[in-house]
């Protein structure tokens, strides 16, 4: 924001507040005459926002029946599913297993306390492992670490804005607030460093995705977080043949460019089909190494189709 | 006004009275909050998604995960109806990015009913403009009646933050935005 946007910016605040508190557009403008042309536009757009709100349909008679009959009935299931009343049992590393144990350490490490109703949230720093719509996993100094992800985790990227669990990439620094309950571990809100690939070196990775080309030893992979660049060497244990349109899940290490050294690839289908490694309608594809062939990618070719997998399909179902 | 109104009740000490009520299962406490946040969740859901039917699924959603969920929710002085704008949030982020796989899967991209109903308004289609952040922020702010830092609490962001994109997003409609009828 420049040193005019700031100004303006302050006025708008102040003309906003105005407004709020009853005030027509012009009282509201009163004191602010060398930028009033633009903030009466601004304030009338945010009026023009207000009967957005006004001309909104009401939620349907039935559409609010059926929603409090489905809150009654997960209410009565949690009343079912509860036992005794929980109460808070002190940190203990007996029994909690080994993502417990390394998150103790980095507690005394951090100097953070221990978990509590009336003490502030645990805080563990790590590289991001992999993660799911409902957890993350995180590789730190001291082991590796799981926590649940929820309604209430708030997940924000390197700039702050809020961003989906999927959309983190696998390879990134991030900080995790959590706190356990009696599921677990659960992340109350988790920080996502801007990507750094140095940083990240060789850290592994696991993700999922569906491949858009094949070239060389080089993948290309359409994931929840983005394309991501797989490389293949004569050491990657493939499950399956490669080709554009199938379903994967890449073992890996991130490399310095922010591409990833596959160890290990295990090809789960075409979406939601069964894998057919001998019905490949001529597509060009990368060899398993298990095939007996496992060379270092001078197998592969280029499809002619990279990034257009509906007509790999079309063409290799016909 | 809604803004004054949210405020008191942020304000309000039986707050934490209400959700010790909803973690004990009180028919009378979870009857009350459905009754103030479903027609609200409703229209701000329907605001963002532009279709009855996904806006009526995703609140009820939000109510069901709120029982879920209440037993590990803390009462931290922030009010309720921030934990349900988020949990709302998080439901919209979901149903946006399974919308964005769907054509991979059908290939079906033609607008819903309420899509076409809604570009008829020049409002509506100004907004369409906007980054998504930009218009909650509109929506939160205008027509929900969060103050800034109460929209941040629900978006993860300071109110300064708050008051940026929202001085961008009216930016921008300024000049899509004709003058109002009288």
């Amino acid at each position: 924001m420049n040193a005019r946007e700031g100004f303006l910016g302050k006025a708008l605040v102040q003309c906003l507040a105005t407004v709020e508190r009853g005030s027509t557009v012009d009282e509201a403008l009163v004191g602010h005459e060398d930028v009033a042309e633009e903030l009466r536009a601004m304030l009338l757009a945010a009026q023009a926002v207000r009967t957005l709100g006004r001309n909104a349909p009401e939620a349907p008679r039935l559409a609010a029946q059926r929603g409090r009959a489905r809150m009654h009935a997960a209410r009565l299931a949690q009343l079912e599913r509860r036992g005794p009343t929980w109460s808070w049992i002190p940190w203990r590393i007996v029994g909690l297993g080994s993502a417990a144990a390394a998150l103790a350490a980095v507690l005394v490490l951090a100097e953070v306390g221990p978990f509590g109703s009336d003490t502030a949230p645990a805080q563990a720093q790590g590289i991001v492992s992999r993660t799911s719509p409902d957890a993350i996993v995180i590789n730190t100094a001291q082991g590796q670490i799981e926590a649940r992800i929820v309604d209430e985790t708030l997940v924000v990227d390197g700039s702050g804005n809020v961003i989906a669990a999927g959309e983190i990439v696998p390879g990134s620094r991030a900080t995790v607030e959590l706190e356990e309950d009696e599921d677990g571990l659960s992340g109350l809100k988790i920080e996502i460093e801007d990507e750094d690939g140095e940083a990240a070196h060789g850290a592994e990775v696991e993700f999922g995705g569906t491949v858009l080309s094949v070239q060389g030893s080089t993948l290309t992979l359409q994931t929840s977080f983005g394309s991501a660049v797989v490389i293949v060497d004569s050491s990657t244990e493939i499950n399956g043949t490669l080709a554009p349109g199938l379903t994967l899940r890449v073992h890996g290490a991130v490399q310095p460019d922010g591409t990833y050294l596959a160890s290990e690839i295990e090809v789960e289908g075409r979406e939601g089909e069964p894998v057919q490694p001998e019905d490949n309608g001529g597509e060009s594809e990368y060899e398993s190494a298990d095939d007996g062939d496992s060379g270092s990618g001078s197998e592969t070719q280029d499809t002619g189709h990279e990034g257009d997998p509906a007509k790999q399909d079309e063409e290799g179902h016909d | 006004m809604e803004g004054v109104e949210i405020a008191v009740q942020a304000a309000s000490e039986d707050e934490a009275g209400l959700v010790e009520r909803l973690r004990h299962f009180e028919e009378r406490a979870w009857n009350e909050i459905y009754d103030t946040y479903f027609p609200r969740l409703f229209r701000y859901l329907y605001l963002q998604t532009s279709s009855q039917e996904v806006a009526e699924e995703l609140t009820s959603q939000v109510f069901e995960e709120a029982c879920n969920r209440i037993g590990t929710y803390r009462y931290r002085g922030s009010p309720l109806s921030a934990w349900l704008y988020r949990v709302a949030h998080n439901r919209m982020v979901d149903w946006r990015r399974k919308r964005k796989e769907l054509p991979l899967v059908d290939g079906d991209s033609q607008p819903d009913m309420a899509d076409r109903v809604a570009d008829r308004d020049e409002i509506a289609t100004a907004m369409r403009e906007l980054t998504p952040e930009q218009q909650q922020v509109l929506i939160l702010r205008h027509v929900e009646g969060h103050t800034s830092a109460s929209a941040g609490g629900i978006m993860g962001k300071s109110a300064g933050a708050v008051r940026s994109l929202e001085f961008r997003a009216l930016a921008t409609l300024r000049r899509s935005v004709s003058e109002p009828r009288k």
